[in-house]
Order: structure tokens, then C-alpha cells, then sequence
């Protein structure tokens, strides 16, 4: 590929989107798409009928602005990001209003499974990004997730209460977290496979638990009681993003914590700058002072608590039951949002919002009559994480002591 | 070229004066095969302490410890018995038990070879499920669309289309490494998903659709297609045998005796070192990707024409699993992928009994598999649980991965 410029990839894609989309408007005569801006009472919401020819032309155009950007700036980074962030959604919101024939598009309600879809992914990623910036690869977010679903569930339905049950389940994360830093640190176990071996071991327990203990006794030990929505006065009324935003699960303004907070940590203050010398250069924060070993446990435990409460989104904050690999591999598409966010915590976010997207667009085209097969529908989150991850590398690097064991540093 | 030597011309000197070593002091010692032994005991130790938690009548009679110790123990004794009992007998206990056995440890055993040929050439394919999918596919569709074709050129054809359609999934993330350098790690776990749901379309939707079954699975294999069984009905073990020993077999030729297995290897253990010796990197990752999926696409062939004999969802999820930790217990050997496969067939087989004659759950199978693959791979902490001395010279570390590096 010698001559052709770094971003081609990304400026490829948005022209592709383009393209779609006005194949799309063009192919849309007069059908009116019917935009509902609210969702828990249609009436007392507005509504608007938009050509779809319209919509679709706006979003062709974004996506070709986007392009435009990409080649102006001539690729930077941001800037490919952001086009494709904002490239992506319109073609999937311009397929969404073309595709079913007539049917209600809620533009809220969109916005409102991606935000809680997300939920666990921010969660996710932000842990991953902690600890991968102190220089463990983490790949046993799912064994997190899974640990803390299942802990959280069980727990909660015991106590019944879902604040004891976060608590177990965030126990539950730690301890899978202090599981991997010891087998990294102490043991020198090559980590990524200490990581998948975590996920086939937590994966093993909790189906065992799962078919040996909780099948039997599923009203005293698998029905826990769920977070409701923790609606914000007057915000939530807001319009179009009221709900998505301030009208959701408990689990969502904890999680925006732990990603201002790691934001914050890294920034402004030493112990930030400590976790990030270990991950970059761990010999030289050695030689200033900083206990490597201790900083990596200690970044391990609370990543591992993080991930922990991800994982209790999926029994406390969403479904009450524990099923046996109910998380279907949502902790590596948090793993693939670390990596797409450059391995900051914000733009970290912004990639598990991505995915959360995706993964709300298939649920929700699979409950419109579009034409297309709901198993199919089901690949979509994992297809964007391919493609993401495939269009991300190369243009973000991870700290540099990332799976370096101490002792070969 | 001198530095492209086979690996046989490159064995260690033979430490001459070295003292005898006494059989205790060896038992103690870190090597590999105590280790293993080891691994498998603790295994069977976590698991027995699952066993008298999750069962009602030991859990009760633990409770009783100070009151009734006798009792305590008779009935943990009594569960553990029946459990691991029923275990051992449903995997050994009859031929027909044995032949299950070794049906259940041949595509684990093809797989696993399929993985190792990845990790040894520092490429970490862990998206066995997927490039098993895209064999079974193949295979599954030459199975009953080909109907009538003299039965060895029909099976033939099947093995050929298994490798074949495993081959074309592996070169996915192996293009896009090489190509955009996305790690292959996500790319093929990603790939996982992707197939399975690929898997539930093809057998809803397509012509591989059994249409006349309300749940969706796959169309019959013809009678041509379909494997013959080896020893007699009885033992119920299929020609699939043959294959896992010619893909072993195989795979320690590739991997040991030739020079492709040795450029591979050393591409894999010294990226710098090959690089320098001419060997491109790329190449090694397609060359490794192809092979590898290939050989675990046959073990998706195998599954399908020889055990199954249609396409179900969920296909492939709990062997691509399993064959991964096949490699790591197996310490990328193939006599280690031989040994780890028939334990896993005994585990898979074994808990089946279990769970009819003792009330444990087969899924204790995965915990025993989990415990092992941990302690396996963490040789120190084994070494430091059981005191054992270190083994000189004997590397116990399993480095594979690169990281997020290339």
C-alpha cells in the first residue's frame, strides 16, 4: 500500500456510507418515515413525519462531510474518530427510517437502549483502560462480568436488596481481578491466556452453579429485585434525549463517575501519573520510587470492582435472573472499545457507546418488520467490533509495558 | 542457510557428568508430567469440595461436623465415591463407555493439534469455534447434497471441504492483521459470534434447513457421506479416529521435522530472529492461520459426518472452548494434545453417568477442566502449593501471546 495516504481506510468507509444513504434517499420516492420524539405516552409526545428522502439525504451528507473532513485534515486522529462516530450512526439511522415500511421510528427510545445497552460496556472499558494503563492486559473483563452477575443475583435475591447485591457483586469482580493480577504478577502467566483461562473457569462455576443450584431453587436464589429508573427532575423531560440520559438505571450515573473520575486520576493527579508510568515505563517509575508490583494489584482490585458492577447491570440492573452465559461475550466488545478508544477512559466511553448503538440498533430493527433475518441482526455488534477494531489499529498505541511481565522489564 | 537447520540438529548437549537422579527426588521436581499430575489432582480435590457443597445431604451433614463427626465423613465419603465413581465408569467402566470416551476426544484432539500449530508459530487463533463452524458448513453441505457418490470418494470429499471451509475462516483475521494490524485476538473471538450466528441462519433460513423440524437444524447426511464405524457398532467409535491420529501424526512432523514447522517456530519464539533470517512475518501468520483453521475446520467435518451428522446451533461452542485449553494442558505438544484430548473425553463422558447416578451436574466437567488448565499454565504456583524443587533447564513458562503488539 505504498503511496496511499493512513486515512484511506476511513475516508473509504464514509464515502461507502455516503453512497448508501443516497442510494437510499433516491430509492425512497415520497414514503414518509413518522419520527417519535418521546416514548412512554406517544400522545403526550410529538411527533414528526419526515420524508425519508430528507433524512436520509441529511445523513448522506453528514456522512460525506465527514469524509470531506478526513482527507481536509489530512487523517488525524481525532478526526477519522469523530467522522466515523458520527458516520456510522447515520447510515444505521438512515436505514432505520428506510427500511420499514410505515412503521413508528422512536427516536427515543433509540437513544435510550443504546444508552442502557452501553451501560455495561462504559463499565467494562473503564475498567479495562485502568488496567491496561498499569500495564496488565485485561482480558478477563467477561470472567468480571459473568462473576459479578452472578454474585450480584444471588446475593441480592438473599438479602433482597439490590444494594447488598452490587456489593457482592462488585466482591465478585475484585476477586477476579485479584485473581489475574496474581497469576500476572506473582506467577508470571502469560496474560492474555490468564485471562482466557479466568473466563473458562468463572464460565464452568457459574454454569455449574447455574444447573446444579439456582434451576432448583430459582425463586429463592435467582429473583433478585432490579435497580429501577433513577429518573432526574426536570431533565428527564428534556426531549428526544431526557430519558436516555437522565431517566436511567442507577448502574449509568455510576458508571459516568468511574469514567470522569479515571479522566480526572490520570490528568491531575500523581497517583495517575504513577499508574501511568508503570504502564509505560515501569523500570524507570521503579527507579523513582513508585512499588510497581503494589500499584498493579491495587489498579487490578478496583478495575476488577468496576467491571464487577457491569457485570450486576445484567442481573440487577436489567434482567433480575442469572442465565449461564448470559453475557455473550459483551466483555470483549468492552475489550475492543479500550483498544478503539486509544486507551483513554473518555474516549473509551464514546467507542462503548458506539457498540451499544449497534447492538440497540439490532434489537430494535428486529422489532420493526425490516427485512431482514433477526439472526443475522444478531451478528451486527460483533461485525462492528471487526471492523472498528480492523480500522482502529496502527493509529492508537498501547502503553508501552502493556503484558510485560516486572521481571522483563 | 545454517540458521534454517531442522529443529532435530538443534537438541541440547548432552550434560555428561550429571548425578543420577533418585525417582523421589524426580516425583518432586517441577518437570512437566508432575506438574500435569498434579494439576489433575488439584483439580480433583476443588472439585470434590463443589461436590459436597452443592449436594443437599453433605451439605447437611457437614453441618453436623461437631455433633456427628463420623457422619460428617461417611457421607462425604459416599458422594464423592458415587460422584467420581460414576465418572470413571461411564468413561472406562465398558467398552461401549470407552468407545464414547474416544468419540468425544477425537475433535478435541484434531482441534487442539489445529491450535497448536497457531501458537507455536506465535500466532493466537482462539476462534476455533468459528473455523469449526465454516468446516462443519462444508462438510455438512457436500454430506447431503453429494447423496449417491461411492462412499470413499464421498467421505473424501467431505474431509476436503471440512479443511476447506476452516481454512477460509482463519484467513479472515489473518488478512486483517497483516493487512490493517488488528489483533487477532478479538478479531477471531469476534469471529466466534459472528459464525455462530451465521450457524442459526444457514439452518433456519437456507436450503441447509431441515424444513419439516419446527426447531432449526440442519439437513441429514446422506448414507454415502457418512462415516463408517471402526471396531464394530458396539464400540461406536467412527473413522473420525483415523483422522486425529493422522492429524497428530502430522502436525509433529510439520511442527518438529519439517522446515516449514521450523521457520513457523521460530518466527514464533524469536520474531527478530526470523525476520533477520529472510522469513516474512506476514507470511508465517497467513501460512500458520491456513493451516491451522484448516486443521480445526476437519475437526468440525469430523463432529458432522461422523458423530452428528447435522448442523445444530451452538455447534462448535463447547469443543472451540475446550480445544484452547487442549493446547495449554497439552503444552503445545502433540503427545500432550493426545493426553489432554483423552482427559477431556473421560471428563465429558464420565459426567454424564455423573449427573444420572449422583445428582452432580455434568457441568462439573468444566470446573475439574478449568482447575487443571489453570494450574497448568501457572506452573509456579503448582511448584509452590507442593514445595517441588526447580527442574533444571526444563522452561516451565508458556508464553504465547504478543500482547497488543505485533
Amino acid at each position: 500500500m505504498r503511496g496511499a495516504p493512513r486515512w484511506w481506510k476511513a475516508f473509504g468507509l464514509l464515502v461507502v456510507f455516503a453512497g448508501l444513504l443516497a442510494g437510499m434517499a433516491i430509492n425512497a420516492a415520497n414514503r414518509v418515515a413518522i419520527l417519535v420524539l418521546g416514548t412512554k405516552n406517544i400522545r403526550s409526545h410529538p411527533i414528526v413525519h419526515v420524508h425519508i428522502w430528507e433524512l436520509c439525504t441529511v445523513c448522506a451528507v453528514l456522512a460525506a462531510a465527514g469524509a470531506a473532513a478526513v482527507a481536509w485534515s489530512g487523517g488525524r486522529r481525532w478526526v477519522v474518530r469523530a467522522a466515523i462516530a458520527v458516520g456510522l450512526p447515520a447510515l444505521l439511522l438512515g436505514y432505520l427510517s428506510w427500511a420499514p415500511n410505515g412503521s413508528r421510528v422512536s427516536l427515543s427510545n433509540i437513544l435510550v437502549a443504546t444508552v442502557s445497552g452501553s451501560i455495561p460496556l462504559l463499565l467494562g472499558s473503564t475498567a479495562g483502560v485502568l488496567s491496561e494503563r498499569s500495564g496488565i492486559i485485561n482480558i478477563a473483563i467477561e470472567a468480571e462480568f459473568l462473576a459479578g452477575a452472578c454474585l450480584g443475583a444471588i446475593v441480592g435475591s438473599i438479602s433482597h436488596s439490590t444494594v447488598v447485591g452490587l456489593l457482592a457483586g462488585i466482591g465478585g469482580g475484585m476477586l477476579i481481578g485479584a485473581a489475574l493480577s496474581v497469576l500476572a504478577i506473582r506467577y508470571g502467566v502469560d496474560q492474555i491466556v490468564a485471562g482466557l483461562i479466568l473466563i473458562t473457569l468463572v464460565t464452568g462455576i457459574t454454569s455449574y452453579v447455574t444447573e446444579q443450584t439456582l434451576n432448583p431453587n430459582q425463586a429463592t436464589l435467582n429473583s433478585p429485585p432490579t435497580f429501577g429508573a433513577l429518573r432526574i427532575p426536570g431533565l428527564v423531560d428534556i426531549p428526544v434525549i431526557g430519558r436516555a440520559l437522565f431517566g436511567q438505571s442507577a448502574l449509568l450515573y455510576l458508571a459516568v463517575a468511574a469514567i470522569i473520575g479515571s479522566e480526572w486520576m490520570f490528568a491531575r493527579t500523581a497517583l495517575g501519573l504513577r499508574i501511568r508510568a508503570a504502564g509505560e515505563n515501569p523500570a524507570a517509575a521503579l527507579g523513582s520510587g513508585v512499588n510497581v508490583r503494589r500499584l498493579r494489584y491495587g489498579v487490578g482490585l478496583v478495575a476488577g470492582g468496576i467491571a464487577g458492577i457491569g457485570g450486576s447491570y445484567f442481573t440487577l440492573g436489567s434482567s433480575g435472573a442469572f442465565l449461564a452465559q448470559m453475557t455473550a461475550g459483551l466483555g470483549y466488545v468492552a475489550l475492543a472499545a479500550v483498544i478503539f478508544g486509544g486507551w483513554r477512559a473518555g474516549r473509551a466511553a464514546l467507542a462503548a457507546l458506539l457498540f451499544g448503538f449497534a447492538t440497540s440498533m439490532a434489537t430494535s430493527l428486529g422489532l420493526l418488520n425490516v427485512n431482514v433475518n433477526p439472526s443475522l441482526l444478531v451478528m451486527l455488534p460483533y461485525l462492528v467490533t471487526i471492523v472498528v477494531v480492523a480500522g482502529a489499529v496502527g493509529q492508537a498505541k498501547a502503553p508501552a509495558a502493556d503484558g510485560v511481565p516486572l521481571a522483563e522489564t | 542457510m545454517e540458521t534454517l537447520a531442522p529443529a532435530a540438529e538443534r537438541a541440547e548437549p548432552a550434560v555428561v557428568d550429571a548425578p543420577k537422579e533418585r525417582w523421589w527426588t524426580t516425583l518432586r521436581t517441577a518437570r512437566p508430567e508432575v506438574v500435569f499430575v498434579l494439576s489433575l489432582f488439584s483439580g480433583l480435590v476443588v472439585s470434590a469440595f463443589v461436590i459436597v457443597i452443592s449436594l443437599k445431604p453433605s451439605r447437611a451433614a457437614w453441618g453436623e461436623l461437631f455433633s456427628h463427626p463420623g457422619h460428617t465423613f461417611s457421607v462425604t465419603a459416599h458422594a464423592l465415591r458415587k460422584a467420581y465413581g460414576a465418572l470413571l465408569s461411564g468413561s472406562l467402566g465398558s467398552t461401549g463407555a470407552f468407545g464414547h470416551t474416544l468419540t468425544a476426544a477425537v475433535p478435541l484432539a484434531i482441534a487442539g493439534m489445529g491450535l497448536v500449530i497457531a501458537f507455536r508459530s506465535g500466532v493466537f487463533n482462539i476462534g476455533a469455534q468459528a473455523q469449526m463452524i465454516g468446516g462443519a458448513v462444508l462438510a455438512s453441505w457436500v454430506g447431503f447434497s453429494f447423496g449417491g457418490w461411492p462412499t470413499p470418494v464421498h467421505v473424501a470429499l467431505g474431509l476436503v471441504a471440512a479443511a476447506a471451509g476452516g481454512a477460509a475462516v482463519g484467513l479472515i483475521p489473518a488478512f486483517l492483521k497483516t493487512r490493517t494490524g488488528a489483533s487477532e485476538v478479538i478479531v477471531t473471538i469476534m469471529a466466534n459470534y459472528v459464525m455462530a450466528a451465521l450457524l442459526v441462519y444457514l439452518i433456519s433460513n437456507t436450503f441447509f434447513s431441515q424444513r419439516q423440524n419446527s426447531s432449526p437444524v440442519g439437513r441429514l447426511t446422506a448414507p454415502s457421506g457418512t462415516w463408517p464405524s471402526l471396531f464394530g457398532r458396539s464400540f461406536g467409535v467412527n473413522a473420525g479416529l483415523i483422522v486425529a491420529a493422522v492429524v497428530l501424526g502430522g502436525g509433529w512432523v510439520l511442527m518438529s521435522k519439517s522446515r516449514l514447522g521450523f521457520e513457523l517456530e521460530l518466527s514464533g519464539t524469536s520474531p527478530g530472529a526470523s525476520a533477520n533470517a529472510g522469513i516474512s512475518p506476514a507470511r508465517v501468520f497467513i501460512v500458520a492461520f491456513v493451516i491451522s483453521g484448516a486443521v480445526v475446520g476437519l475437526a468440525g467435518g469430523v463432529q458432522i459426518l461422523g458423530t452428528t451428522h447435522q448442523l445444530q446451533s451452538g455447534f462448535g461452542g463447547d469443543i472451540g472452548v475446550l480445544a484452547i485449553t487442549v493446547a495449554f494442558v497439552g503444552r503445545n505438544r502433540p503427545i500432550g494434545v493426545l493426553l489432554a484430548s483423552l482427559l477431556y473425553g473421560i471428563l465429558q463422558t464420565g459426567s454424564l453417568q455423573m449427573q444420572g447416578s449422583s445428582g452432580v451436574s455434568y457441568q462439573l466437567s468444566n470446573v475439574i477442566v478449568g482447575i487443571i488448565v489453570l494450574f497448568m499454565t501457572a506452573p509456579a504456583l503448582v511448584a509452590e502449593i507442593y514445595r517441588l524443587r526447580p527442574a533444571a533447564g526444563a522452561n516451565l513458562r508458556l508464553a504465547m501471546s504478543r500482547g497488543w503488539g505485533k
